[in-house]
């Protein structure tokens, strides 16, 4: 990798595992590297922290978890958004997006005269 | 793999005794290791390098173990407390369900546990309230209040001025006290408004602030030297009055309000909790009470005091007791020739809550209390019994639930929530039951229940309520579990375990009869009251009070200071009120018949001796011409006119009981009398009216003589009749209709003359009757109540027996007896126990009834009237309650029964 590793906010995290869980129910690893192939390499989280952001959030009642097989026959925890998921998932998804347009405003913008 | 990667294999097995948090969190952390070391090795990794890796992407493996355990467990907890909650609400959800398809079990058991429960509460409140609860000012438990018992004139008089600045001074044991006489006055107007208005007053010295703990709102209080100056005319507002008469001015200090005509200063405005002990107050005035006045034998007042931390009332009143006796010496012109020792004079010192409540009511109280304490055990142990039959009836659904695997707890919690579900039901409707009974009871009693106002059912009622009714279904749960597994045992073997339930009706039996006897106790006392009634209304009151309209009238004492006035006063209101359509008498007289406020006094006539005399208790009122037309009470001779009152030649009335006393065997119309043994002139008797009555109908005949308003010239009458009660013959109009229509006419002949409290003539004669209809709706309430238990109760008994011996009847009936025969069985059972019943009762009647005794009028204890008719109702009701249990047997299918369960 070119550039540096970006350290991942927590509040950001919880917005990427609920986008990576609304493609479908998936185990924890899966979310992982769904993070991690999606920003190509670009994030470095602690896979500790992905884990406790998806127990607090199983919690707050954003998702739902069962004991399953993963493809290989394994047995793993798998992970689900619920109404209330999905909820949060568009507010977060919405304000993400007006920091990130200000945050580019503000980066564009000149200064005014004296 | 590594070990602390891989969880322990037996770690599974737990699995089975609930959720395994730590496994699952090792598992899940274990599963995403696992995946990502096979992804790195799968990159070309070795194998240590791959899980270093791993590793150190995880981050602190022990920490995030930590936290998850934590976040996982409160989810558990979480998750466990919503499940309890879900099959709590599945519980009582069902029970209601299978109560409600249970009406002949349901209802009688709520109706029972709710009058036990709302008895028990109502009156624990009234208790808790009037006799417990401390007097609302502050240091309650040091007041007290003195007074001068009088043993020999059977009386007690109150305390004389002198002894509160003697006492004070001398007596360790009092920390400060207060004297107050409490009355009426018409507040006449201050400028800007004229509408009268008769407010509660009370002349007191400065010390009763102190010793009720009343401090200024506003201004200031009386102070020792208002009571020092004779003529003080300054006044403290009541908050109450403040508020409503001058609109909570807060510039009302300074300002001047006519009191009777005389003019007063307002210096301060007492707080919102500021009252007597007794009573509430609208002004308080300074009595004039100065350290250097002379003593006088005059004790008239009421006192207050408080004592010193630690100081008993009784060791106050020994503390007393010598200073008593040093008055004579002190005080030698007020208590001339050892009167102190003579009369047994002394001071009493009695706790202050005592002096308000007193002991007999305190007394009555406390019995009332053990008396429904007494109800609610009785209406428990009905409704077990109730629980007891049903339970009976679901033997065969316990069992089946047994054999499905219902573990013993399952079971208890089933008779649990059905008990706790029938006692909160029973709760919510005893609430309600102690709300209105309480409403009634305040609007209703008569006028010496103390405290009243302060009696309310809130949140300690509904408190005490649910905490009685969780304990009483907690108990009666565990009853019905504790005898269903009894049962279990009995039932497995062949015999029907009737030794048992032979014992078990027995037990039960028992409770009935002593029900069913408190019933015919009640019942008979309620019959005696009716009874009395009845002859009561047979006697005629001596007057027509039908269609005759009343209200008081106060004249202010600064203006009417002579007799004429009053007088020529008193014929413009007749006048004028005569004119009004309907009306068509009017009169007035200071005290009404049948109020039991007439007073007396002695009175003396030109016979010699003892003849002359008659100091008994003769009422002496003055009257207005046209009174006795008014009520249309016949008068044998004449009443004064007003011509003849105008011109001081009115004659006295005298009631035919006086003249028996005065005259016995003459004519009494041309004798003279004269009232109150003053004055030097006399009124000639110029009629007689035949029976009329003061404390009551029960009561001796009151012996009064009716006065002219202007005594004749030599004659005296040491007050005027300046309050009197106005009397208005309009049948067509209630007084209600009335009261305007007056208030506007007297107005308009001044202004300045409150009237007040319009009822009907009629009214006053059911007042008089108060004490008895009070009694008497107690103990048809009461009576009611028991018999309902009563009836209640021998159901669930009969139920009870019924049901446990089916297999015999079903047998009788396979054997060829008839329905008929059947029920005959069943009927006898329950008459005997009512039967059994009836005979203690009437006993426990003939006992205790004597209790009611001033009450009965002319009706015996013993009366056989009320006795048998209370015997037939109880039959009837009786036979009634078995109705049902009778039904069922007769109609029991000897094939089912025999069957068995």
């Amino acid at each position: 990798m070119a550039q540096p590793e970006l350290d991942l906010l927590q509040g950001t995290l919880d917005v990427l595992v609920l986008r990576a869980l609304s493609w479908g129910p998936m185990h924890g690893y899966a979310v992982a590297r769904f993070i991690r192939d999606g920003s190509d390499g670009s994030f470095r989280i602690l896979d500790g922290a992905l884990y406790t952001s998806l127990h607090r959030m199983e919690e707050r009642g954003w998702v739902d978890a069962s004991w399953g097989n993963s493809d290989k026959g394994k047995r793993a925890k798998f992970y689900q958004l619920t109404t209330a998921g999905r909820k949060a998932l568009r507010a977060e998804a919405a304000s993400w997006d007006r920091y990130v347009i200000a945050v580019a405003k503000v980066m564009s913008a000149t200064p005014a005269p004296a | 793999m590594h070990r602390d990667a891989r969880p322990a294999a037996w770690r599974r097995y737990l699995r089975f005794l609930g959720p395994d948090l730590e496994g699952d969190i090792d598992d899940e952390l274990s599963f995403h290791l696992a995946e990502r070391i096979e992804a790195l090795r799968s990159e070309g990794r070795s194998e240590p390098a791959a899980r270093a890796q791993a590793l150190a992407e995880f981050g602190d493996v022990r920490d995030v173990r930590a936290t998850l355990r934590t976040i996982d467990r409160r989810i558990e907890q979480r998750r466990s407390r919503a499940e309890w909650l879900a099959s709590m609400v599945a519980r009582i959800r069902h029970s209601l369900r299978v109560l409600v398809r249970q009406p002949s079990f349901t209802i009688p058991a709520v109706v029972t546990l709710s009058l036990g429960l709302a008895a028990a509460v109502a009156i624990y409140t009234l208790l808790d309230t009037i006799v417990l609860t401390p007097l609302p000012f502050p240091n309650a438990e040091r007041l007290v209040a003195l007074s001068s018992p009088m043993p020999k004139l059977n009386d007690t008089w109150g305390i004389a001025r002198h002894q509160l600045f003697y006492y004070k001074q001398n007596a360790r044991s009092i920390e400060e006290m207060g004297l107050y006489r409490a009355s009426e006055a018409t507040l006449t107007g201050d400028g800007t408004s004229t509408f009268a208005e008769r407010v509660a007053i009370a002349t007191v010295t400065s010390g009763i602030f102190d010793v009720l703990g009343i401090i200024p709102a506003l201004g200031r209080l009386l102070t020792p030297e208002d009571n020092r100056n004779r003529d003080a005319a300054v006044v403290v507002l009541g908050h109450d009055l403040w508020k409503r008469r001058f609109g909570g001015d807060r510039m009302i200090v300074g300002r001047t309000i006519d009191l009777e005509g005389f003019p007063h200063q307002v210096v301060g405005v007492a707080p919102v909790n500021a009252q007597l002990p007794d009573r509430r107050v609208d002004l308080w005035l300074p009595d004039w009470a100065d350290p250097a006045a002379a003593a006088q034998n005059n004790h008239v007042r009421q006192a207050v005091a408080r004592l010193r931390p630690g100081v008993s009332a009784a060791t106050a009143e020994a503390d007393l007791a010598p200073l008593v006796l040093r008055m004579e010496e002190v005080f030698p012109a007020a208590y001339p020739n050892h009167w102190i020792r003579n009369s047994g004079f002394r001071t009493a010192v009695v706790p202050l809550r005592d002096d308000v409540v007193g002991a007999t009511i305190a007394r009555a109280l406390w019995i009332l209390l053990a008396g429904v304490g007494l109800v609610l055990v009785v209406a428990l142990a009905n409704v077990s019994n109730l629980f007891l039959v049903r339970a009976d009836g679901r033997r065969r659904e316990v069992l089946v639930r047994s054999a499905l695997g219902a573990r013993r707890g399952d079971l208890l919690v089933l008779h649990l929530t059905d008990a706790l579900v029938v006692a909160l039901l029973a709760a919510t409707i005893a609430f309600a039951l102690v709300r209105s009974a309480l409403g009634v009871l305040a609007w209703f009693a008569p006028e010496g229940l103390p405290r009243l106002a302060e009696v309310h059912a809130g949140w300690a009622t509904g408190l005490q309520l649910l905490a009685l009714s969780l304990a009483i279904g907690l108990l009666l749960g565990l009853v019905t579990a504790g005898s269903a597994r009894g049962d279990h045992a009995a039932l497995r073997d062949a015999s029907r375990g009737l030794t048992l339930s032979r014992r078990q009706v027995a037990v039960r039996g028992t409770l009935v009869v002593a029900q069913v006897a408190l019933a015919v106790v009640l019942m008979a006392g309620a019959g005696l009251m009716v009874r009395s009634f009845q002859k009561l209304r047979g006697i005629s009151p001596g007057f027509a009070p039908d269609g005759v309209a009343t209200m008081d009238l106060a004249l202010p004492a600064a203006r009417f200071d002579a007799a004429t006035r009053v007088a020529t006063f008193y014929e413009q209101v007749s006048e004028q009120l005569r004119a009004i359509p309907g009306v068509t008498h009017v009169s007035m007289v200071e005290q009404l018949p049948l109020t039991g406020r007439s007073g007396c006094t002695g009175v003396v006539t030109n016979q010699p001796g003892a003849m002359g005399r008659a100091e008994q208790c003769v009422t002496t009122l003055q009257v207005a011409p046209g009174y006795f037309e008014a009520l249309q009470i016949p008068v044998r001779g004449s009443a004064p006119t007003w011509d003849q009152v105008h011109q001081a030649t009115g004659g006295a009335v005298v009631t035919r009981a006086l003249a028996e006393v005065l005259w016995p065997g003459e004519d009494p119309i041309g004798r003279t009398i004269r009232c109150c043994s003053v004055g030097e002139g006399w009124f000639h008797v110029g009629g007689v009216v035949d029976d009329l009555y003061d404390a009551g109908l029960d009561a001796p005949k009151m012996q009064a003589v009716f006065f002219p308003l202007v005594p004749p010239p030599g004659a005296d009458l040491q007050w005027l009749a300046r309050g009197v009660s106005l009397v208005v013959r309009a049948p067509s109009m209630t007084p209600a209709q009335l009261f305007p229509l007056v208030q506007r006419e007297v107005a308009r002949l001044d202004p300045q003359v409150p009237v007040t409290n319009p009822r009907g003539l009629d009214e006053v004669v059911a007042r008089s009757m108060a004490r008895r209809t009070f009694t008497l709706t107690l103990l048809a309430v009461a009576a009611t109540i028991a018999l309902l238990l009563s009836a209640i109760g021998l159901y669930a008994v009969v139920s009870y027996v019924v049901s446990h011996r089916i297999g015999e009847i079903g047998i009788r009936m396979a054997l060829g007896a008839r329905s008929s025969q059947v029920a005959r069985l069943v009927v006898q059972q329950a008459l005997t126990l009512t039967s059994l019943g009836l005979v203690l009762g009437v006993g426990g009647a003939l006992a205790t009834t004597r209790v009611l005794g001033a009450l009965l009028y002319e009706v015996q204890p013993g009366d056989p009237l009320v006795l048998s008719a209370v015997a037939v109702l109880l039959i009837a009701i009786a036979l009634a309650a078995s109705l049902a249990p009778t039904w069922r047997a007769a109609h029991v299918d000897p094939s089912t029964a025999l069957r068995g369960e």
